[in-house]
């Protein structure tokens, strides 16, 4: 089944005075199924994180459209969107955005919390959680006192608790150690193989080799994109790694 | 390097951080003004010249040590968050390159350009304020304006040393901070001070009970002599506890919330008390000071208004007739009546009556006179005046009648509700609680209490008289003529139309007559007379001065607590614009966002005025009984002027409030 479908996304951000465009995506069309795990690649200014903030629905398109399972993202009204976003979606970033002045626990709990659950519900879909992410020691600290990698899985708890649809992942590897790095792409494997659908935004090959699938975007535009099929993280990495050779010295990759 | 580059980079660094240092330097230009113009009008020989000029420069002396005092305290805690803001930028230089020394000597610099603009423009604006404000003072005692340009070089001198040591002290401060930390910590210290504030449950409570105690002092004090002493304990510890509640007990009331898990895990109240817990710890200290400083400008110009506005019925307690001769006789009275009449002056609404007048101590059930003050007993100190029925009725236009024993009494500045009053070994019975009471002025302008007894007749006040010589002893009465110990008589009359210039012209007659009758030695003349009209100079040289020095201070603490809200919108604003972020993201909508950071900030701004409020509102009954020292008898006219000020500053405070708001609101959605 159809989860996510991208059709001709195009997005084009124009000066503060109307003066020179700038196309940050153009014609970007494909789907993503129940239970797959995408990466999508790129280098700096490709387009990656503009296409994540449309699929997020924080920015819209100039063109084109998303449906999230049928829904089509960019005729939602600004009023529901929040609520859209809490049940929908669940995002890991980067810089991790948990906000200092919670505790990790109540970090995890804000989505829930804005959505009106009670106490007792949130504390018996945590634990579980928790215990799986390893954090459950941690819980009652701040962001401040624990290491990015917990910080990392703080932030992926938050994520997954709503049960979303989609699992939107900005570089999450970005900020971390290898060894954290590691432990966090397992983690996601893990999650895909229970059932999470997975797209995640990363520069890192050693990220996106866990990926079932791998986008490459070039200059706003879908360049090329690799399955997995059988092949193990290490071909997979090799893959990768032909294909961003080939992205670098400026092939024409459709395939 | 050479030294073009520092002056450089240090004026750069003004610049590029003008948004900061722009309010700071007004602030700066603002206080020096303040200072100067203060210390200028203190040796002003325009206003030397003026009637009642001490008692002016009396008080402006206090005044100018008071803005001194407070220019120290509020440049260096507002370049604390100069200082603060600007560390990682500090660390950022040290990292390329620039010495610890070399970054002393650019701050070094900025300080010195800041504090020579200050200090330049602060002079031209006193200068020109300076002018404004004398001509202010004189219309305000119906002086003719003093001319010219006053400019005193010593003025300038103090102003520039004391603002000169400011600027050093901050200075000193400033690279303090850069010599005693590492870069790491430099570029993190906008990081710092995001740990979770600990609950401080002692001082917490403590914080209540020094409020509590301060507010209890402020109701209960009923005497009037010790509320002045009371009054400066119960502000220290108001202030104390404003500063413990805002900064232990704000966070732990909100810990307590936090504990409720089911009222803690609920939308509005979720973000709201960890945000509130977030923002008290970095703006408890500050928010403290704007309450503080808030509870002055409104007890301040609440009570110099008051003073101001109500000075004529002041005037009017004291001197109750247009001319007044107390303390008199029959034959000084005989005296000024023809001096009068010879003026041709038409004498209205006369009042003559014979009364004595004594010092006692208010007992349980009575009066014990006494000549022996001692300090333990001042409290219950009271000034007693008696008076007899026939002089009563008629000066009143009365109709009372009193059998023997019995007396009619008013008391002023206290209380009394006992049937009976002994008084001098006699126990009368209290037949009525007057108001109307023979004119008499004397009286009003003492601290103690005032008890106006009426007996029933004047065998009973000559044997009052009587009874007074002897508890003073043959030795003092001796001062006294012979039979008329401590009786004197009190004649006080109105001008036609209550004219000004009769009214002068009544004194320059009286003045006269009494000085050609003094020739005389064998002449029996006793007694004061005061005319209102001349009088009322003394009266606006106080009231006036302290009105000026009222509003002045008032201006003076109003602008610091608008600078304070200015940066705290300031830092506010830039750590919000995260948390803004990061809420969007998890699923909160633009607009929940926006009213709920919108709420905290309300919250957080009209705290300290709502507790200024309350502050004013528990000084009320406290003030209300020094405002009666000012012969200001009227609760109802102060209230109107506490009201009056609140609602005046409210709106001045919303205002700051709602311009500021815009500043934070583009940081935010930066």
């Amino acid at each position: 089944m159809t989860i996510l479908k991208v059709e001709n996304l195009g997005k084009i951000y124009t000066g503060r005075f109307g003066g020179n465009q700038v196309h940050a995506l153009t014609n970007v069309s494909f789907d993503v199924e129940q239970g797959e795990y995408v990466a999508i690649m790129g280098e700096s200014g490709s387009g990656k994180t503009t296409l994540l903030n449309i699929l997020a629905a924080f920015d819209r398109p100039t063109s084109g459209q998303v449906f999230l399972q049928e829904r089509d993202l960019t005729a939602i009204r600004e009023g529901e969107l929040a609520a859209f976003r809490r049940e929908s979606l669940g995002f890991v970033f980067q810089d991790f955005n948990l906000l200092d002045t919670f505790s990790l626990r109540d970090n995890i709990f804000l989505p829930l919390v804005l959505g009106g659950m009670g106490y007792v519900e949130m504390a018996q879909r945590l634990q579980p959680i928790a215990q799986r992410m390893g954090i459950t020691d941690v819980l009652t600290k701040y962001p401040y006192e624990v290491s990015g990698g917990q910080k990392q899985r703080a932030a992926v708890a938050r994520a997954v608790i709503t049960r979303p649809k989609l699992l939107l992942a900005d570089e999450p590897t970005g900020a971390l150690d290898s060894k954290s790095s590691d432990a966090l792409m397992d983690l996601f494997a893990d999650l895909n193989r229970e059932g999470q659908t997975i797209l995640m935004v990363t520069h890192s090959t050693k990220a996106a080799s866990h990926a079932g699938r791998v986008i490459f975007i070039k200059d706003g535009e879908l360049f090329h994109q690799i399955y997995r099929g059988g092949a193990t993280n290490e071909q997979m990495y090799q893959k990768i790694a032909d294909t961003l050779t080939l992205l670098a010295t400026g092939g024409s990759g459709h395939d | 390097m050479t030294k073009g580059f520092y002056a450089r980079l240090a004026r750069q660094n003004l610049r590029k951080n003008s948004r900061a240092y722009g309010p700071f330097i007004l602030a700066a230009v603002l206080t020096v003004a303040m200072f100067y113009i203060i210390s200028s009008l203190s040796v002003n020989p325009g206003l030397q010249s003026m009637t009642g000029a001490t008692t002016i420069q009396v008080v402006i002396r206090y005044g100018m040590v008071v803005v001194g005092l407070f220019a120290v305290i509020f440049l260096f805690y507002t370049n604390s968050f100069l200082i603060k803001r600007r560390k990682r930028e500090f660390g950022i230089f040290n990292v390329l390159g620039l010495e610890k020394r070399h970054l002393a000597r650019v701050i070094g610099l900025e300080t010195l350009y800041a504090g020579l603009i200050s200090l330049a423009l602060g002079l031209v604006v006193g200068m020109a304020l300076d002018k404004t404000l004398l001509l202010v003072v004189a219309k305000i005692l119906s002086a003719p304006p003093p001319m010219g340009f006053f400019v005193s070089p010593w003025v300038i001198a103090v102003t520039a040393a004391l603002f000169g040591g400011i600027f050093l002290l901050i200075f000193l401060y400033g690279i303090r901070q850069v010599y005693v930390a590492r870069p790491v910590e430099l570029l993190q210290a906008e990081h710092a001070g995001e740990r979770e504030p600990k609950a401080k449950w002692l001082l917490a409570l403590m914080g209540a009970a020094c409020l509590g105690a301060g507010y209890y002092i402020a109701v209960t004090t009923t005497d009037v002599i010790q509320a002045i002493f009371l009054f400066f304990v119960a502000v220290v510890l108001v202030i104390v506890g404003t500063y413990l509640l805002f900064t232990a007990g704000s966070v732990a009331l909100l810990k307590l919330l936090r504990k409720n898990k089911r009222y803690y895990y609920k939308t509005r109240h979720f973000t709201a008390v960890s945000g509130m817990m977030y923002r008290m710890k970095q703006n408890a200290v500050g928010l403290a000071n704007i309450c503080i400083l808030s509870t002055m400008v409104l007890v301040m110009v609440s009570g110099t208004s008051c003073l101001m506005l109500g000075m004529e019925s002041a005037l009017h307690e004291r001197y109750p007739c247009d001319v007044n001769i107390s303390r008199s006789n029959a034959a000084t009275i005989e005296m000024v009546k023809r001096a009068v009449a010879d003026a041709g002056i038409q004498a209205e609404n006369e009042t003559e009556y014979d009364y004595l007048t004594s010092a006692a101590y208010s007992v349980p059930g009575g009066l014990e006179v006494t000549r022996d003050y001692t300090l333990d007993t001042e409290s219950s100190l009271a000034d007693v005046m008696v008076i007899c029925l026939e002089d009563y009725n008629r000066c009143t236009g009365q109709d009372y009648t009193l059998a023997p024993d019995e007396i009619l009494l008013k008391v002023e500045r206290t209380v009394y509700d006992g049937d009976t009053l002994t008084l001098l070994g006699r126990t009368y019975t209290v037949k009525e609680q007057v108001e109307p009471m023979v004119k008499y002025g004397n009286l009003t302008a003492n601290l103690t209490s005032t008890w106006y007894i009426v007996v029933p007749d004047r065998d009973e006040l000559e044997r009052i008289d009587a009874a007074l010589a002897g508890e003073e002893g043959v030795k003092a009465s001796e001062q006294y003529q012979a039979g008329r110990y401590y009786m004197s008589r009190f004649y006080g009359f109105d001008v036609p139309g209550h004219d000004d210039e009769t009214a002068l012209n009544a004194r320059l007659a009286i003045r006269e007559a009494w000085g050609r009758a003094s020739e005389d030695e064998s002449a029996d003349l006793s007694g004061t007379y005061e005319i209102r009209v001349w009088e009322r100079q003394d009266f606006l040289s106080l009231y006036g001065s302290l009105f000026c020095l009222g509003m002045f201070l008032g201006l003076l603490f109003t602008m610091a607590a608008i600078l304070i809200i200015y940066y705290k919108q300031m830092s506010e604003g830039r750590d919000d614009r995260e948390r803004f972020q990061i809420m969007q993201q998890v699923g909160m909508s633009r607009a929940e966002v926006k009213r709920t950071i919108h709420e905290q900030v309300l919250i957080v701004f009209f705290l300290p005025l709502v507790t200024a409020g309350v502050h004013t509102g528990f000084a009320f009954p406290i003030i209300n009984r020094v405002m009666v020292l000012f012969n200001l008898m009227s609760t109802d006219f102060y209230l109107w002027c506490v009201l009056g000020s609140f609602g005046v500053f409210a709106v001045l405070y919303a205002v700051v409030y709602a311009l500021t708001a815009r500043t934070y609101y583009r940081l935010v959605s930066m």
